[in-house]
């Protein structure tokens, strides 16, 4: 367990990944109360598993691959819910004040477009969107970093056609 | 846009975490582990401090059965506990090849879990059986207040040792048939989530 000191060092570490555990873990759920849960959760576990984590360079990654694995199970809980629980009819689809100009407007453009893609996809070019290089994703999700070069040259070209289509 | 400007554009969203429910769940954590170590500490001192009164009043076979007893109350604890949180140490997957990673990393779990209703167990009967034991032939003059005296040393010993290796190894094969239970539960549940994906209902 870590030291109770350590609170503010967790802190800064929360402010400085919040943004990357958030924007993965919305990959997975379209609620935002329900990504906030995640959110949570994640940085639960991340802070059970920080004494763990033996390499400080690989942070990134390592948090990475705890929202991953989080937002996972999720999904699995997602998936023996009621199918009414499952749709997307309590999605907040309307934009925030901030959103209907400019660099906001194409980023939620991208958003909604990642959005569209299978939840196999949207995992993938996730950690790509996030910097993550090929054999990072490879690790996080455990596949293979050639099957992740494969598909994410089909899923950036599918990305792009539905950006394209939607401008 | 270049790709450059996408990646750009889709880190600049930075959403601000809420820290004050995050710290109640530590705070919640942090006190439910100082729970479970009292608990420990109440049950190993409880269970010298009986089996050496017992063993002071000359109820020679007494340590034994306390220290059943008493690590049965602790096997029930820590299955509780366990029960209520191991739920939550589950990873799912998305492909086959992470769902044989999680499988094996979920085995690996509860067979921990196993080593250490099986090890810790008969460990914490055993000690409390020792000192009790050596406690009441060495450090106390029981001659006059009991027969323990008169008791073969290695039986003193061997007494709790014995019962405490049996409750261990009963803890084991019970967590064993549970772990088998797991084994299979998650199997099925990793084939329904694949055949979900497959079928893209997710």
């Amino acid at each position: 367990m870590p030291p109770v000191n350590h609170d503010k060092q967790f802190e800064a570490l929360l402010s400085q990944y919040g943004g990357l555990i958030y924007r993965i873990a919305s990959t997975y759920e379209r609620r935002p109360a329900l990504i906030d849960e995640l959110v949570q959760e994640t940085a639960l576990a991340i802070w059970k598993a920080l004494p763990d984590l033996q390499d400080k360079r690989a942070l990134k990654p390592y948090i990475a691959r705890i929202t991953h694995n989080i937002s996972v199970s999720h999904i699995r809980k997602a998936v023996k819910r009621p199918e009414s629980e499952l749709t997307d009819h309590h999605t907040d689809s309307a934009p925030q004040p901030d959103e209907t100009t400019g660099k906001a407007l194409m980023r939620r453009r991208l958003y909604s477009a990642v959005l569209t893609l299978p939840l196999p996809e949207r995992q993938i070019i996730g950690l790509y969107l996030e910097g993550f290089s090929q054999k990072d994703s490879s690790e996080i999700l455990g596949l293979s970093p050639n099957h992740i070069g494969v598909k994410l040259t089909r899923i950036r070209r599918k990305l792009k056609t539905i950006m394209d289509t939607s401008t | 846009m270049s790709e450059l400007e996408y990646i750009d554009m889709w880190q600049s969203e930075n959403t601000p975490i809420a820290l004050g429910p995050i710290k109640t769940h530590i705070e919640d954590e942090i006190s439910l582990r100082q729970r479970f170590r009292r608990m420990i500490y109440t049950v190993h001192g409880l269970t010298i401090i009986i089996a050496l009164g017992f063993d002071l009043y000359g109820l020679t076979n007494w340590p034994g059965l306390m220290t059943l007893i008493t690590t049965a109350c602790l096997f029930i604890q820590i299955y509780k506990m366990h029960k209520s949180r191991g739920n939550r140490q589950v990873s799912a997957v998305l492909t086959p090849r992470e769902s044989l990673v999680a499988a094996l990393r979920q085995n690996k779990i509860n067979l921990r879990n196993a080593w250490i209703f099986s090890h810790v167990i008969p460990f914490s009967g055993l000690i409390g059986g020792l000192i009790g034991g050596l406690g009441s032939r060495f450090f106390v003059n029981v001659d006059h207040i009991s027969n323990s005296a008169n008791t073969p040393f290695l039986m003193i010993i061997i007494w709790p040792i014995l019962i405490a290796c049996l409750a261990g190894l009963t803890a084991s094969h019970i967590i064993g048939k549970r772990v088998v239970k797991a084994k299979t539960a998650e199997r099925a549940e990793l084939q329904k989530r694949l055949t979900l994906l497959d079928a893209g209902l997710v």
